[in-house]
């Protein structure tokens, strides 16, 4: 038995572009992202004051 | 001079123990007790529990690195408080008993001054019947040598089925009130990636079981992000990689027993199913360590310092109401225990004052929520807040103000991995600010929309693996280790 529910929320959701799948893989736009991702964790991390 | 027990090993206690040792002159005593002779960065499990990372790679012995650090390491499980003394003596202390090999059945009382219980989880594999690697049928992440059975048992599977097998892969909780969704969900797209690069993705219906409602709510009642203008939704999010991979769900299910091969479930409909399955790795509910408190004069105190679920009362407010009149106030921020005020609950260890996600339950009474999140980043966080309280009243007197950290404040960073390499992985890197949604400061979604974010992609996967890398290294407490933030 499988969650049909589950199954048709899965089936309407947006599905990533050929576009969006390269832009995910490529290495020059993901070295900028690991750059921003980890300066916005640090921010967050000094927002909480710890 | 004083003495600061901390019980527990983890992420928070090691991570306290760590600053206590750093921040107090040596006439001062650091004192850990775990029943694990190794550190673990139970993150990484899931990378055991696919072949891509071995045991080793994820965990260290503990004695090495307190000897450096002049702490004393005592392998043993705790299993008394006694913050009264005895009859005969006042000074609190902890009865522990050995699992050291060379010390094993042994048992000692060790005093203190301030006690930090950093105990973690039990495994409560016994809560589902069936479940669990022993003496069950499904297979687990929660710890370095689990993962390694559960490696090995996907490699069968898959082996089945490069003969040309279908097989039917399971992967979520097996119970209906469990944590720790995230780690679930990470090993589901693992295997799923796994699979692909194994040549057999075709011949496997990757399902993942949850208690969760919906799809990215991951315990904490799902995130609303913005971007590009609009606001959108990690339930949305979550359904589309789920897509985009093939992978199918099973939203708000509770297992009620498992036999060789088949989940017995509930839904939160009421309705009971049953789900056939090759390879399940489902995780276990948690329970506290059960440790028990005694009084001066011996009697068992218990339910003073812990709720029924084995959990530390601390500075949360547990009166029961409704979803609607939940606070982010209800939150502790010091973690310490109201009945001992130099004895303090931190990680897992301490009792949240509910769940994040809204309660349900089925029409037949069984409880299907998710238990509140309270691991990685958010544990060590309160660890290090802890230390500093007790440094604080150990220079300044015992009066010193608490510091703070609640989970309503507090911020936090997920990296789900979705699949490993260094070209070919990939993680949802999620934030979100705060924790426990505040509906007062942040009325629209409870959390701060510029804060809360997530995205897919490569980036997520070097950052999760650095993250490996980074509290690794600050966990030996090689140099600087202070300087990377928990």
């Amino acid at each position: 038995m499988i969650d049909l529910n589950a199954d048709r929320a899965i089936a309407n959701a947006p599905l990533p572009t050929t576009a969006t799948l390269r832009r995910r893989n490529n290495l020059l736009i993901q070295g900028w992202r690991f750059v921003t991702l980890n300066l916005r964790m640090y921010l967050m991390v000094l927002k909480g004051n710890h | 001079m004083a003495r600061i027990v901390i019980l527990g090993a983890g992420i928070s206690g090691h991570t306290a123990a760590l600053h206590l040792r750093r921040q107090l002159s040596r006439q001062h005593d650091v004192v850990v007790v775990s029943p694990n002779s190794k550190w673990n960065w139970i993150p990484s499990n899931i990378w055991v529990g696919v072949g891509k990372m071995s045991k080793e790679q994820v965990t260290f012995p503990l004695a090495p690195i307190y000897r450096r650090q002049h702490i004393e390491f005592h392998q043993a499980l705790a299993t008394e408080i006694h913050p009264e003394g005895s009859s005969e003596n006042p000074t609190p202390f902890v009865s522990i008993r050995y699992t050291d090999p060379l010390r094993e059945s042994e048992s000692a009382t060790l005093e203190y001054d301030y006690l930090i219980n950093a105990t973690g989880p039990q495994l409560n594999f016994g809560a589902t019947p069936g479940l669990g690697p022993d003496g069950g049928h499904t297979v687990s992440v929660c710890s370095a040598a689990h993962a390694t059975e559960a490696r090995a048992r996907l490699d069968e599977s898959i082996e089945v089925m490069r003969q040309g097998r279908r097989q039917t892969l399971v992967i979520g909780m097996g119970h209906g009130t469990c944590t720790c969704e995230g780690a679930a969900f990470e090993y589901a797209f693992n295997v799923e990636h796994e699979l692909r690069q194994a040549g057999v993705r075709d011949l496997a219906d990757v399902v993942y079981f949850t208690n969760e409602a919906e799809l990215g709510d991951f315990g904490v009642g799902g995130m609303t992000f913005g971007q590009q203008g609009f606001e959108t939704t990690s339930k949305l999010w979550t359904e589309s990689l789920f897509r985009e991979r093939g992978v199918r769900a099973v939203l708000g299910a509770h297992a009620e027993r498992i036999e060789d091969g088949v989940i017995h479930y509930e839904q939160l409909d009421g309705t009971h199913h049953e789900l056939a399955f090759d390879f399940a790795m489902l995780l276990p509910p948690f329970r506290g360590a059960g440790l028990k408190v005694f009084d001066r004069e011996g009697r068992d105190v218990s339910e003073r310092v812990f709720l029924p679920s084995g959990f530390m009362r601390v500075d949360a407010h547990y009166d029961a109401k409704p979803f609607e009149e939940w606070r982010a106030s209800d939150w502790p921020e010091s973690y310490e225990s109201p009945a001992y005020p130099n004895v303090f609950a931190v990680g897992i260890a301490f009792a949240p004052p509910h769940q994040i996600s809204r309660p349900r339950t089925s029409p037949n009474g069984t409880v299907i929520t998710p238990a509140p999140p309270r691991t990685g980043m958010p544990s060590g966080v309160m660890g290090k807040t802890v230390a500093l309280t007790i440094i604080d009243r150990i220079k300044m007197g015992g009066d010193a103000r608490a510091h703070h950290a609640s989970m309503a404040s507090m911020g936090a960073a997920c990296v789900a991995s979705a699949g490993t390499g260094l070209r070919k992985g990939s993680a949802a890197a999620m934030t979100m600010y705060p924790v426990v949604p505040d509906y007062q400061t942040y009325p629209e979604s409870g959390r701060s929309l510029k804060d809360t974010t997530g995205e897919i992609g490569l980036a997520g996967h070097w950052i999760k693996f650095m993250l490996h890398v980074m509290f690794i290294y600050k966990a030996k407490a090689r140099p600087l280790w202070f300087l990377i933030p928990e």
